[in-house]
């Protein structure tokens, strides 16, 4: 047999050719989407380490605010106040704050005055105990009888407020992440229709000879895969470029709450950006090529 | 093998380009497809190689009614017939060894289980010191015998040629009818559109005449 195997090629050409179909404006879409998911992805990431850090700053404290009342002194209320609360199941330690440590609470809003004239409510700081529930209804009847002028607060207006706001934004960075999904997925198709169309003759060609639809997907789907996930690291790379810029030029807490500004950990989860990428376009590929086989047959 | 019962065919609302077409085609047998241009003969092969279907009439390959067969089927009929287009439709971006092995890398078998058998077809339309090169630097005859060696390599039952010496001299166009002889004795049916009479009397074959979209009644409808 007069065969020449000295120049058989290293490795089996793909069947439809690289380039064609718009591929390079597809990197560049899928890029600049993988980069907006990495900032997206770190405000959701954000939004839960402030919500976790409001919700462990306010439920581990309490107060309790003692005015001045006519049927019992002053000092009786804060006595009768410390005794039951060193008492209560759920509260780890009460302390009366001093006087110095009530001006100053107050300095921000009523400036340097004397406290002295003023009927200035006592506060006493109270830490719960992690492990054992309060019961707050009981504890309030029995503070409303030692102490008439004492208003029990667990924060919990507060902390509800702080972490639907925080969980808002969470939701909403998650709705952002899927419309850039779609948005890329729809890029995809186009694209896919494009190479498909430009590589015609491929199409014709593998059809005649008894290709079937899964088979000329899979021919297209590893190219789209690559690519999406070649774009994907270029919209990380883009990403944690932005991360070490803001990290070096240190405006991180003056543009977003501290919380919320990219955190070095946040770069494991971008990690997912690259790999979400190429997946999408590869199921998008896969999908669009069954659709134009459908259509054009 | 292949049975055409009344069969029509019109490209949107244009006028029929096959009309009434009736023929059977056996198993084994060796076949010359003529008529002039425009008599419908691509048009035919079209419908033969599933590119098309018919309008109207029934179609029957291989024991299948093409009307009651389901698409998801098409393709492993496809893989029993081998086609050589007068284009070519070679892939320029492959050699000619991997545009020979397509019809074997489609089935998904890896390629040591193919790698000699796509040699030696290639090897046997004496393309052997031209395997690994492309297209676009092959001659016209040496383009026709690698379109040729793809639609044999996998031993398809039934092979179809459109105007096949059409783009080579009459040396290469003898040449390449050997081709077809000597695969004809090995068990495959052989349909060749051409308008080379001197391929037609050199052959001893049957003889299928088109003419303005019907089998040619005048010449007498039948092999001649």
């Amino acid at each position: 047999m007069d065969v020449n195997p000295q120049s058989r090629p290293a490795r089996t050409t793909p069947l439809f050719p690289r380039g064609g179909g718009g591929e390079g404006a597809l990197f560049g879409v899928m890029a600049i989407m993988s980069f907006l998911a990495c900032l997206t992805l770190a405000l959701a990431l954000g939004a839960a380490r402030l919500a976790h850090a409001w919700e462990q700053g306010l439920s581990g404290q309490a107060t309790v605010q003692i005015v001045e009342s006519d049927a019992v002194p002053m000092e009786a209320q804060i006595e009768g106040a410390l005794g039951i609360l060193s008492n209560a199941p759920g509260i780890a330690s009460a302390r009366r704050l001093t006087a110095t440590e009530s001006s100053d609470l107050l300095r921000p809003w009523l400036g340097d005055v004397d406290l002295a004239a003023v009927p200035v409510p006592v506060l006493i700081a109270v830490t719960l105990d992690p492990v054992v529930a309060l019961d707050a209804v009981k504890l309030r009847e029995d503070l409303s009888r030692a102490a008439p002028g004492a208003t029990f607060d667990d924060h919990s207006r507060w902390n509800e407020g702080l972490t639907a706001a925080s969980s808002t934004i969470g939701w909403g960075a998650y709705a952002i992440l899927a419309l850039i999904a779609l948005a890329a997925a729809a890029s995809v198709v186009f694209a896919v229709r494009a190479a498909l169309n430009a590589h015609r003759d491929v199409v014709d060609v593998l059809h005649m000879t008894g290709a079937r639809p899964g088979f000329i997907a899979s021919q297209v789907q590893g190219r789209f895969f690559l690519l999406g996930g070649e774009a994907g690291l270029a919209g990380l790379g883009g990403a944690l470029l932005f991360v070490v810029i803001i990290a070096l030029i240190g405006s991180a807490d003056a543009l977003f709450l501290p919380a919320l500004s990219p955190g070095w950990s946040d770069i494991v989860w971008f990690l997912l950006v690259p790999l979400s990428a190429a997946i999408i376009a590869m199921l998008t590929a896969r999908f669009a090529v069954g659709r134009f086989l459908a259509d054009t047959n | 093998m292949i049975r055409f019962d009344n069969v029509g065919k019109r490209y949107g609302g244009g006028p029929e380009v096959l009309r009434d077409v009736s023929f059977e085609l056996p198993e084994g047998s060796l076949t010359f497809l003529t008529g002039p241009s425009g008599a419908g003969k691509t048009t035919l092969l079209k419908l033969i190689s599933l590119a098309e279907r018919p309008t109207r009439g029934t179609i029957a390959m291989f024991g299948h009614d093409l009307s009651a067969t389901p698409r998801s089927e098409l393709p492993a009929l496809r893989r029993r017939i081998g086609c050589v287009f007068q284009d070519f439709r070679l892939l320029d971006h492959l050699t000619a060894y991997e545009n020979v092995a397509l019809p074997l890398r489609i089935i998904g078998k890896p390629e040591n289980a193919w790698r000699n058998d796509v040699e030696e077809i290639v090897a046997w339309v004496g393309l052997g010191e031209r395997m690994h090169a492309r297209p676009p630097t092959l001659s016209g005859g040496e383009k026709q015998r690698v379109a040729i060696a793809r639609a044999v390599v996998s031993r398809p039952p039934l092979l179809i040629a459109d105007e096949p010496t059409g783009s080579v001299d009459p040396e290469m166009g003898a040449r390449l009818m050997r081709l077809f002889i000597e695969l004809n004795k090995l068990g495959t049916s052989v349909l060749i559109a051409t308008h080379d009479r001197g391929l037609i009397e050199a052959a001893d074959a049957r003889e299928l005449r088109l003419f303005a979209g019907r089998i040619n009644q005048a010449a007498g409808a039948r092999w001649t």
